[in-house]
C-alpha cells in the first residue's frame, strides 16, 4: 500500500469513519496476525494481540504524524506487545508438575509459546514444515524475530531495521546468520532421523 | 544503502529490494567470481527455503480468515464506540462548566451592579438631604435674618458650589474633605452672626 493511500486512511480513521477502520485492519491484520501467529505459536493470544495492537493505534492515532513509516509504527507496537507479554508469561510462579496423588497434571511448560496447537484450518501443518518450525524454534530470539518480520510479518529489511531500531547492515546480518543457522540445524535433524 | 558486504548485498538482492542498478551490478560481480557466484546462490536457496514456509496469509481457511478478522473488527469498533462515548461526555462535561461558568459570572455581574446602584442611591439622598438643608438654612437667613451682610451668604455659596464643582456628588459626605471643612467653618460663622443679631451684641 502507497504511503498517499496510507494518508488517506489514516484521515478516515481520525475522523473516527468505521469504514476507514475497517480498511485499515483490512490492509495489515494478515501481515500482523501470521507474524504473531508464529510468535506465540498460540491462535488465541495472537488474536489479541493484534487486536491489542489495532487499539493501541486507535488511542494514539490522534498523536501519530505520518513520515511513510505506518507499517513500521504497527510493527513496532506488536513485536513489543509480543515482547512484554512474554515477559509477564517468564515471571509466572513455576507451578508443580506432579499433584499429590502422583497423576501429571499441570506442566509447568503449559504457558510457554508453541504448547498451543495453531488450529488446521489456520495453517497447514506437514512433515517437512514441522521440522523446519522446530529449527526455526531453536534460534535466538533476535535472530528468529528477523526471519518472522521478513517471512511471515512480509517486511522489507529496511523496515524490519525501523521497527527493530538498529542498522539495516545489523538486521541483514542476523537474517543471514540465523538462516545459515536454520539450515544447518535442519541438516542435524535430517541426518537423525 | 552503503557499506553492505556481499552476502548483505545478496540477501538485498533475492528478497527483492536491492534497486536495478545495483542488482546489475551484484549480477556482473557474480558473473566475474565464483566465489561470489556460490555465495549468491547459497544465500538464495536459504531464502528460498524460508520462503516455503506456509504463511497464514496465504494458507489460511478462508472461513477461518473471516472468523479471527471479525473477532479483531469488533474489538475496535467495540473501542470506537467507547472512544466516542467518552469524547461525548467529555464535551458535555466542558459545555455544563462553560454554562457554570457563564451563570456565576451573571450572577456576580448583577451583584456588583445592584451594589453601585445602592451607593449611589445613598449618595444621590444624601445630597438631596444637604441641598435640603442648605435651602432651609437660606431661606431661614433671609427671612429671620435680614441685617446680615451679603458677603458671608456669598462666602457659603461660594464653597457649596467649590465643593459640587470639585469632587461630585461623593465627596460630599466626605467630612475629612478639604472644602467641606470651609463650608462647616462658614455656616459656623453665619450661625455666629445671626446670633449676636438676635441677642443685639457684636459679632466677633
Amino acid at each position: 500500500m502507497d504511503s498517499d493511500a496510507i494518508t488517506v486512511m489514516l484521515a478516515g480513521c481520525r475522523r473516527g469513519d468505521s469504514a476507514a477502520w475497517d480498511a485499515l485492519v483490512d490492509a495489515y491484520w494478515q501481515r500482523l496476525y501470521g507474524y504473531a501467529l508464529r510468535a506465540t505459536n498460540n491462535s488465541e493470544l495472537a488474536r489479541d494481540l493484534v487486536q491489542e495492537t489495532f487499539l493501541r493505534i486507535v488511542q494514539k492515532l490522534e498523536r501519530y504524524d505520518h513520515q511513510g513509516k505506518f507499517e513500521a509504527w504497527l510493527f513496532r507496537i506488536l513485536v513489543n506487545l509480543i515482547r512484554d507479554h512474554g515477559r509477564v508469561t517468564a515471571r509466572r510462579p513455576v507451578r508443580s508438575i506432579v499433584s499429590k496423588d502422583g497423576d501429571r497434571t499441570n506442566d509447568i511448560t503449559d504457558d510457554l509459546p508453541g504448547k498451543s496447537p495453531i488450529p488446521a484450518d489456520l495453517i497447514q501443518h506437514d512433515e517437512d514444515v514441522i521440522r523446519m518450525e522446530t529449527a526455526l524454534g531453536r534460534l535466538s530470539e533476535m535472530d528468529r524475530q528477523v526471519l518472522l518480520l521478513r517471512h511471515y510479518g512480509d517486511m522489507p529489511f529496511k523496515d524490519i531495521a525501523r521497527v527493530l531500531n538498529c542498522p539495516i547492515g545489523t538486521v541483514l546480518a542476523r537474517a543471514h546468520r540465523a538462516m545459515g543457522k536454520l539450515r544447518m540445524l535442519m541438516e542435524v535433524t535430517d541426518e537423525k532421523s | 544503502m552503503k557499506n553492505l558486504n556481499l552476502s548483505q548485498t545478496c540477501l538485498l538482492d533475492v528478497s527483492g529490494e536491492l534497486g536495478p542498478q545495483a542488482a546489475r551490478r551484484l549480477q556482473t560481480h557474480v558473473d566475474v567470481y565464483p566465489a561470489a557466484h556460490l555465495e549468491y546462490e547459497l544465500i538464495r536457496s536459504r531464502f528460498n527455503m524460508l520462503r516455503s514456509l506456509p504463511r497464514f496469509q496465504d494458507n489460511a481457511d478462508p472461513a477461518a480468515k473471516a472468523r479471527v478478522a471479525e473477532s479483531i473488527k469488533a474489538g475496535i469498533h467495540a473501542a470506537l464506540r467507547e472512544q466516542r462515548r467518552q469524547q461525548r461526555h467529555r464535551q458535555w462535561s466542558r459545555l455544563c462548566f462553560q454554562a457554570l461558568s457563564v451563570a456565576s459570572g451573571m450572577a456576580a455581574c448583577l451583584v456588583i451592579a445592584g451594589g453601585i446602584y445602592a451607593v449611589q442611591m445613598r449618595t444621590l439622598a444624601r445630597h438631596q438631604r444637604m441641598l435640603d438643608a442648605e435651602s432651609a438654612f437660606r431661606d431661614v437667613a433671609h427671612a429671620s435674618l435680614p441685617n446680615q451682610p451679603d458677603s458671608t451668604y456669598a462666602v457659603v455659596s461660594h464653597e457649596i458650589a467649590a465643593l459640587r464643582a470639585t469632587h461630585g456628588l461623593a465627596a460630599t459626605s466626605s467630612i475629612g474633605n478639604i472644602h467641606m471643612m470651609r463650608l462647616l467653618q462658614a455656616l459656623d460663622k453665619v450661625a455666629t452672626a445671626a446670633a449676636s443679631s438676635a441677642t443685639g451684641q457684636p459679632s466677633e
